[in-house]
């Protein structure tokens, strides 16, 4: 790997770690429970980000699915169901600095979504096929996880089930009604 | 173990390292400043994170599997956690009416 190059990683994955821990500062700063969500779903696709860097392809496109996508949907929705945002947040969605920073966010967006487009074209690689690192990293991940694994991988599904049942019995009580006054 | 040199990526292990320790500390400050339990929560997750974060850190570093391995299960367990957890918020909130936990300091309801 070319000096260069690796030059790009690093200041790549200084990036991200910086989004990443500028983030989690705003999920414990902020005093609205829904915005420190939000914040927190940054987070976790930034940490995800930093695990593709770490050359962890798998584990950031499961974080991804799972934490950025299951686990938040559950968080929100229990934010939502709970009403915890009773009073209303002071003093947002205007001035100059939110909207430069949603202008920067923008330009950031187009520029790499622009650029993977760019290269894509460029050289037409064959659908479905992978970078070779890429590619011998997953198998080796699938190989390692089903063959010497296996056991421990079904026991895992176990868990969620028995988990799921758990907390179906332990929150569907019948007869008792919610003080807040929401469903 | 010819091949593996393929997937060590050139970021200093120390960097990695230092974000996971930072992320563990946020976390951690999360869960001993906030009284709101669903916020308790997600700087739980948050702590969970900068494990994963270490585990594949180590992981690249060492070119091993195992690391990556064990994140794989602490991301299915973290799914399992987070549906417990946020029930028992919700429990929570069933009987005494807020998610403030210094409020819920009984062992009994």
């Amino acid at each position: 790997m070319t000096d260069a190059s690796t030059l790009a990683t690093q200041v790549v994955f200084a990036v991200i770690a910086l989004v990443t821990i500028a983030s989690g500062i705003l999920v414990v700063t902020r005093r609205n429970p829904v915005a420190a969500i939000a914040c927190l779903v940054v987070h976790f696709v930034a940490t995800a980000c930093a695990y593709i860097v770490l050359s962890s392809q798998f584990l950031g496109a499961a974080q991804v699915l799972v934490y950025a996508g299951a686990i938040m949907v559950l968080f929100l929705f229990v934010v939502m169901l709970l009403a915890v945002d009773k009073q209303p947040d002071p003093g947002a969605a205007s001035g100059l600095g939110r909207k430069v920073l949603v202008a920067a966010c923008a330009l950031v967006l187009i520029t790499v979504v622009g650029r993977a487009v760019a290269q894509h074209s460029a050289g037409p690689a064959a659908a479905g096929t992978l970078a070779p690192g890429v590619e011998d990293s997953i198998q080796w991940l699938a190989a390692d996880l089903m063959e010497r694994h296996l056991v421990a991988f079904e026991l895992s599904s176990m868990v969620l089930i028995a988990a799921m049942a758990g907390v179906l019995v332990y929150t569907t009580r019948r007869g008792r009604e919610m003080p807040g006054g929401t469903p | 173990m010819s091949g593996l040199a393929l997937l060590h990526s050139v970021v200093p292990a120390s960097w990695a390292i230092l974000l996971a320790v930072t992320l563990f500390a946020i976390g951690a400050c999360g869960v001993l400043l906030r009284r709101n339990a669903i916020i308790v929560f997600a700087s739980i997750e948050m702590m969970m994170n900068a494990a994963n974060v270490l585990f594949v850190a180590m992981a690249d570093s060492w070119d091993h599997a195992a690391g990556r391995i064990f994140v794989f299960f602490v991301i299915v367990v973290a799914a399992a956690e987070a549906a417990v957890g946020l029930g028992i918020v919700l429990a929570l909130y069933r009987l005494h009416g807020t998610v403030d936990i210094d409020r819920a300091s009984l062992m009994r309801g």
